[in-house]
């Protein structure tokens, strides 16, 4: 299954909607579109893993890009929604104390 | 009638198909002896009636192809006898006309090719079968450049595993694993096991870890290079395991943009079963008990590469006899057929559950059988087991 990325802006907040899979085919695509946001000056992006049914360790390693990359940018980068397997692999990584937050 | 330009015109097309396809077939080998084979079967019989391939210079061919095989003992006589033909153009040889033509690829010469035709030797045949012995010798060093990477690979990926594993006395110990594809790149999982500096309580302690590294090729094996280093030097010093992977964590990060994420279960097991475990992001390791319950004996804690400031903590349980620890990476758990994870719904653990009683040789192998037959698609991640049972 492919990836699919959906953003929308709202005021200060950006929501980046995923579909599919996040693997070795698909991970470097998510995360040009998310450097390239934080980039162009976005200050909060939130990442919806909802539709998302499987993220492989490349996939953990964007997301842990884009983290650390929000953070230098004095930035903000939070995922939501992630369930089933996806939810899991944060849980089990420990990345959910960092990635799911409020923002 | 086609008039003869345009003849030329169609032959020219042939010609230059048959190099492509030639060519294809050529860029589509690695292996040296099949690419010769190869050439010989392109060279004979439509440019020459035959041909003889060289991989060294003052041996005899390694191949001899002739249209009539009946001739081909006579060809090989001849050539023992006369040599190879001359380089260049084809001149009068035997009953012949014949050439070598050496296999060059960027500047290294990689052996030759000797061709010969009954009767005339059209220029534009010796054209092309030059052009077919340079694509021929570009395919060769190709492939050796291919076999040249894959030794390295190969000897990098050892240099990232224990040489041997420690004698564990009550215990049984088993170890797997299996690198992902060809074996042309180097994977990011390892293992190791190794004794420790008895504690203040005199017991004989032993180590273990199982890891993964995020990404494969020599920038991930850098990081395992430094990861199962730094956990002998860090335990060989006698330092607490949350502080060993804490260090480690400071270590990886250390390296910046060169740094890669690592999942990692660091535990050590003393003589009487006791087990301290670090799981930092790795699968959570499980214990089978002898009457096939499996519980997981470790928390998550996170993955190390992302931040510093972590406060590692050490979960203890103790490995009673019959009891095995089972531990993997995620090449087992996320081994695909479709969109059908092997771990999902607990796949691993009942999985487990069928092999209560068995050694930990046999836990590791129906482990290894099981992610080979789940799906009939070759797995693209590397995979490492370690088991460890206590001794009844």
């Amino acid at each position: 299954m492919r990836l699919a990325l959906d953003t929308r802006r709202d005021e200060d907040r950006t929501l980046v909607t995923a579909r599919g899979s996040i693997d070795l085919h698909s991970s470097e695509s998510l995360q040009t579109h998310l450097i390239g946001l934080l980039d162009e000056g976005d200050r909060q992006i939130v990442v919806d893993l909802a539709a998302v049914d499987f993220c492989d360790s490349s996939g953990l390693n964007v997301l842990v890009r884009a983290y650390k990359h929000a953070r230098v940018t004095d930035a903000a980068l939070v995922v939501t929604g992630a369930q089933g397997r996806v939810e899991n692999v944060l849980r089990t990584t420990g990345l959910d104390k960092y990635l799911i937050r409020e923002l | 009638m086609p008039s003869s330009a345009e003849f030329n015109e169609r032959t020219w097309r042939g010609w230059m198909t048959f190099v492509a396809e030639a060519s294809e077939l050529l860029a589509g080998t690695l292996d040296p002896q099949g690419i010769l084979a190869l050439t010989a079967q392109l060279v004979v019989p439509r440019l020459a009636t035959w041909c003889a391939a060289y991989t060294d210079e003052d041996q005899p061919p390694v191949y001899v192809w002739h249209t009539d095989e009946d001739c081909s003992d006579d060809l090989k006589h001849l050539l023992q006898l006369e040599g190879r033909p001359p380089s260049g153009p084809p001149v009068p040889w035997g009953d012949d006309l014949a050439c070598t033509i050496p296999l060059v690829a960027r500047g290294r010469e990689l052996g030759a090719i000797a061709i010969g035709r009954a009767g005339r030797f059209p220029p534009d045949y010796f054209e092309l079968a030059e052009e077919l012995v340079r694509r021929s010798a570009l395919a060769l060093d190709n492939a050796r450049l291919y076999a040249e990477q894959k030794s390295t690979s190969l000897a990098l990926q050892r240099s990232l595993l224990p040489p041997e594993l420690p004698d564990l006395p009550g215990f049984d110990l088993a170890v797997t694993y299996l690198p992902a594809g060809e074996g042309a790149e180097v994977g990011g999982d390892f293992y190791d096991v190794f004794a420790c500096p008895p504690g203040e309580d005199g017991r004989t302690r032993w180590r273990f870890a199982i890891g993964d590294v995020c990404g494969t090729g020599p920038e991930a094996a850098a990081v395992t290079g430094l990861a199962r280093h730094a956990l002998r030097i860090l335990g060989a010093e006698g330092m607490p395991l949350p502080d060993v992977v804490e260090r480690l964590n400071r270590l990886i990060l250390a390296e910046g943009e060169r740094g890669r994420l690592l999942t990692l279960l660091h535990g050590e097991l003393t003589d009487q079963g006791e087990l301290s475990l670090v799981c930092a992001g790795h699968p959570l390791p499980l214990i089978l008990s002898p009457d096939g319950k499996v519980t997981e004996c470790a928390s998550p804690q996170p993955l190390l590469g992302v931040v510093d400031d972590i406060d590692f903590t050490v979960d203890t349980t103790k490995l009673e006899p019959g009891d095995v620890l089972f531990s993997c990476t995620d090449g087992v758990t996320e081994r695909r057929d479709g969109d059908v994870l092997l771990g999902d719904g607990h796949g691993l653990e009942e999985l487990l559950a069928a092999c209560a009683g068995l050694s930990a040789g046999a836990v590791a192998a129906a482990v290894d059988q099981a992610v080979r037959d789940f799906s009939a698609e070759p797995g693209h991640d590397d995979m490492a087991i370690v088991v460890l049972r206590a001794l009844d």
